[in-house]
């Protein structure tokens, strides 16, 4: 401590000498604390006179813990077992030990969520963001902030944070103030829904869709029985590190609703086959919450072979007015701001090869299709569909950018010779 | 939530606030905007601040006007070897297309940009031969055979796919074997669909493309460009580890199976397998996926290279990019190999022959003086692929030394390579008194090299003093070897080069010259474009060289050259000379016409 002190009187004299101190009061403290090999943040909070802590290692009265509030005590930890290595250090998300990584292959259950502890992360998260600023990007304390979400938030990770955690990373790198503020917005409502003694309906399926099956989950769970389901495209999505999530997006050919699969890469959490594919459902359930509703098959067969029927059935579903698209996405936008990532099925009357490819409906209206991620799948999707007026279908997901809704086309399916030839992009 | 959008002003104050950050100068005027009391303090306000934002921007959003994106496209520029030549620019009609390959009808350079071009240039190079004999009634039967036997030879490596189609359209015996082959693969085929169909149904509990004996699964997987759209989900799925029995060796030898596959219908299984650079698995699934000609294939692979820094695999990246002309890993793979680190060097030679180019030559021959002889064959074929004719008189020595057959089969083939390379470039190899000197010089270069680098200077001016001295006294040889001695120690020094191609070019030797200036515009460009001696002689040995590719009837160089020629700056040239040069290209354009 006392060499800390002497350090930061020689930098307030170098750098700050000529300036007068403003008039501010300082009421949150991080401390890195590496012990054991195992480096670990504290985050010490003062309340009037109460001095409250939390730790990166997720435990109360941790060792972690003695050694920052000795350190602030002035009473030195003994050398060799406590090292103090930095204040104000900015921890990398996602960079810890082998051993955390390994913990954020996820099982996406809320089991055992500590729901003050998250809602507190958040506020602080909230709070760091809104302070600093968009254009301001990553600082220390929203650094900080992702740091202790990881620890609070339910253990594995569910994927649907580390989505979100990657977004705003993202959003705020590229200085996307409405994507930010959407993302935030979502948090906004779940610290709301996780204060709540007595949640609502709403408020139950909001916290499913963040934090998987709740413990005492009944009336949020969707059977579906005796289904034919298509699997269209599949998609690698970056969360808290980078191909996160893989993301499989299956049509219902009875309705044309519209599942995901989520699953954290490597992982045989979820069913086989490859991508597109036939599953024909005898069992499966389907969480209601953010679209698409997210679906666990648990009796199943899988065919890889696509007869002609079957496309002809899933271009049945294809949505063909842009207006029902817009509406739908606005509502899906506005009920689950932190979550939402639509995805679509529609079927072009024509297209139009401007600066982008541009999807026109039988009415005339516009759909632009962009691909932020992946900008050759646009090339490869002229070429594929080059020398027709419109392919079959166009699978993709929906967002909007400087208020236009836009697609990221995923896959696109083309009639050839009378028969429906795919392309995954 | 109101269903009535705010008035633009407050969600562009909004907007504002969320942009800049919250100072608490700001907050009385953005809680009244919002309607939040003072006292509810700031976490409050950032609650109403972003739920309110989101939620405008969520009723705003609306659907675009028919060219109004302003959303960005792709960068479609790629990092591209510099050197401008008749080989470097063909393509099989793709994005750096200046030259058509379907327009060729000529086989000899058909079929030497099958043995030396790039791997797309080879693949669009075999078609096209395909092309020529489905036409039919135009070859000769000495072509004809010459086809057959450049075919042949080409059926085990990376056209092995494009050989056997166009094998399948010959007559006689070669025609008839093809045919039979195409049958069993049809039958191989059908046996595959029935199982793979049991297989997912539950009635086949063995992987059946793991359980086919090797050669068969080979046979198979070498023309997967034809199979079933049923058959490649299968492959994916088993690649991916999505068809729930395959465990990761037989992922892994899978892939490995699937090298020269080149078909984009697995892209999407192998970007995620490189996406989630599990090692084992992403090696084989880089070498696929590079190899496969698809825009998309180079924006993954040059994703993951930027990030990286494992220098296998970066090295491995590094590779596969060069196959789709993408340089931007050269520097990385010249340090790797410069570096020496046995563990990296096989990676870096095999990165090499896809990004190498003259420079790389001195360095990739101290190779063959390895132990390893994994790492000499991987020499071997990276000289192959450069393809510079100084690498020639080395390889032919190594050749009377080498005792494996295996190797002397690699060498042969580097050498046939080498060779139709310097044919499409309008080259010539050196002649053999002087391919000896270059032995030597490659030898001495790498003794030195090792000295203090003031001493490599200083011994690399004394060589080029000399070779001037040999130069004057009319001792050819003896100059060229001091020169290119010089020039090994000093690479980046073009004097020594410059001086070479002058002195070739005053003998009349154009071919030679022009690998010469070549070199010599590669190590430094404003030298020779701003001395007019050399630009002169340059534009001679170019003009020259046309001139007689031309009356040997092989146009498509000499209209190379001459193009290449014209895309120099020689100003400093005599402006006859570069009107000479307009006027032989615009007649070669005519007659193409």
């Amino acid at each position: 401590m006392k060499a800390f002190q002497a350090a930061a009187k020689a930098a307030l004299l170098r750098v700050y000498a000529d300036q007068a101190a403003p008039d501010a009061v300082v009421d949150r403290i991080s401390v890195d604390v590496e012990l054991k090999g195992q480096r670990e943040t504290v985050s010490l909070r003062l309340h009037g006179d109460e001095l409250s802590w939390s730790c990166t290692c997720a435990q109360t009265e941790c060792a972690h813990a003695r050694v920052a509030l000795a350190f602030l005590a002035s009473a030195e930890p003994d050398a060799r077992e406590d090292r103090i290595t930095e204040v104000w250090d900015q921890p990398v998300v996602g960079a810890g030990a082998p051993g955390e990584r390994r913990r954020l292959v996820q099982d996406d259950a809320a089991a055992g969520v500590n729901r003050p502890a998250l809602a507190e992360v958040l506020e602080d998260l909230l709070q760091a963001v809104v302070r600093s600023g968009v254009r301001g990007g990553s600082s220390a304390a929203l650094d900080e902030a992702l740091q202790r979400l990881r620890h609070a938030a339910p253990s594995p990770l569910p994927l649907a944070v580390s989505r979100w955690v990657g977004r705003l990373k993202r959003a705020l790198s590229a200085h996307d103030g409405d994507e930010t503020a959407r993302l935030l917005a979502g948090a906004s409502l779940l610290i709301d829904d996780l204060q709540e003694d007595r949640p609502s309906t709403a408020a139950r399926q909001r916290i499913r869709s963040w934090l998987g099956a709740l413990d005492d989950d009944t009336d949020g769970i969707v059977r579906l029985t005796d289904r034919t389901l298509v699997e269209v495209v599949r998609e690698p999505l970056s969360g808290v590190e980078r191909a996160a999530v893989e993301r499989r997006y299956l049509v219902d050919l009875s309705d044309g609703a519209i599942y995901r699969e989520d699953r954290p890469p490597g992982a045989s959490s979820v069913s086989i086959g490859p991508c597109p594919r036939v599953v024909t459902v005898w069992l499966a359930i389907a969480e209601q919450g953010a679209a698409p509703q997210r679906l666990r098959l648990l009796q199943y067969a899988v065919s890889p072979a696509i007869e002609a029927p079957v496309w002809d059935q899933l271009a049945g579903c294809a949505v063909r007015d842009w207006n029902a698209l817009l509406a739908t996405y606005r509502g899906a936008a506005r009920a689950y701001p932190g979550l939402c990532e639509p995805f679509a099925l529609v079927a072009p009357a024509k297209v139009v090869h401007d600066l982008s490819p541009v999807l026109i409906d039988h009415a005339g209206r516009s759909l632009h299709l962009v691909h932020p991620d992946n900008p050759p799948a646009l090339r490869y999707l002229e070429a594929f569909t080059a020398g027709a007026t419109a392919p079959a279908w166009v699978a993709g997901r929906l967002f909007d950018r400087d208020g236009v809704l836009a697609m990221a086309p995923l896959g696109v399916g083309m009639m050839r010779d009378g028969r429906l030839c795919y392309a995954q992009l | 939530m109101s269903d009535a959008a705010p008035p633009a002003a407050l969600q562009a104050l909004l907007r504002r606030n969320l942009l800049a950050g919250v100072r608490s100068a700001d907050m009385a005027e953005l809680g009244a905007a919002l309607g939040v009391p003072p006292e509810s303090g700031e976490l409050s306000l950032a609650h109403a601040l972003v739920r309110a934002l989101a939620d405008a921007n969520a009723r705003g959003v609306a659907l675009g006007a028919e060219g109004g994106s302003n959303l960005p496209r792709e960068d479609h520029s790629r990092v591209v070897d510099g050197r401008a030549s008749f080989l470097v620019r063909l393509t099989a009609g793709g994005d750096q297309a200046s030259v058509d390959l379907g327009r060729i009808e000529d086989l000899r350079t058909l079929l030497a940009v099958m043995r030396a071009g790039s791997l797309r240039q080879r693949r669009a190079a075999t078609l096209r031969v395909g092309e020529l004999l489905a036409g039919g009634g135009r070859l000769a039967s000495d072509e004809l055979r010459g086809v057959a036997l450049a075919l042949l030879q080409a059926r085990s490596l990376p056209i092995a796919y494009e050989a056997q189609v166009v094998c399948s359209r010959l007559t006689g015996a070669e025609g008839r074997r093809a045919r039979a082959e195409s049958q069993q693969w049809q039958q191989l085929c059908e046996q595959c669909e029935q199982q793979v169909r049991a297989f997912w149904d539950g009635d086949l509990a063995e992987e059946p493309i793991a359980a086919l004996p090797d050669d068969q699964r080979v046979q198979l997987l070498v023309r997967t460009r034809d199979l079933s759209e049923l058959l490649v989900r299968h492959l994916s799925a088993v690649i991916s580890g999505a068809d729930g029995t395959s465990d990761r060796r037989a992922r892994v030898a899978l892939l490995g199976a699937l090298l020269h596959a080149g078909d984009p219908r697995l892209l999407p299984a192998l970007r995620a397998i490189v996406e989630e650079e599990e090692n084992d698995l992403l090696v084989p699934a880089v070498r696929a996926l590079g190899r496969i000609d698809d825009p998309r294939a180079h924006a993954a692979l040059r994703a993951s290279y930027e990030r990286t820094a494992a220098a296998e695999q970066r090295l491995l990246l590094a590779g596969a990019l060069g196959i789709a002309g993408d340089s931007r890993g050269l520097g990385y793979v010249r340090e790797a190999l410069a570096a020496g680190d046995e563990r990296l060097l096989r990676f870096a030679l095999d990165a090499l022959a896809e990004l190498g180019g003259s420079d790389d030559v001195q360095v990739v021959t101290e190779s063959l003086a390895r132990r390893d002889p994994a790492l000499v064959a991987a020499a071997v074929r990276t000289l192959g692929r450069i393809g510079d004719g100084r690498a020639l008189s080395a390889l032919a020595e190594f050749a009377l030394r080498a005792e494996r057959p295996a190797l002397r089969a690699e060498i042969e083939d580097a050498l046939d390579a080498i060779r139709a390379r310097m044919e499409l470039l309008g080259e010539e190899p050196p002649a053999q008194a002087l391919a000896a000197h270059m032995v030597d010089t490659a030898k001495h270069a790498a003794l030195v090299k090792r000295k203090d680098p003031a001493a490599v200077r200083l011994r690399a001016q004394f060589c080029h003093v000399l070779g001037k001295f040999w130069l004057s006294l009319g001792a050819f040889s003896r100059a060229l070897a001091r020169l290119e001695t010089a020039a090994a120690l000093q690479p980046d020094w073009v004097a020594p080069v410059l001086l070479e191609a002058m002195a070739y070019a005053r003998r009349s030797q154009s071919a030679q010259a022009l690998a010469s200036f070549r070199r010599a515009l590669g190590i430094d460009r404003g030298a020779v474009e701003n001395n007019a001696a050399a630009a002169r002689m340059l534009a001679q040995a170019f003009l020259r060289r046309a001139e007689a590719m031309e009356r040997d009837g092989r146009d498509d160089i000499a209209r190379g050259l001459l193009e290449e020629a014209l895309a120099i700056d020689l100003r400093r040239a005599p402006s006859d000379l570069r009107f000479a040069i307009e006027q032989r290209l615009h007649a070669l354009k005519i007659k193409a016409a």
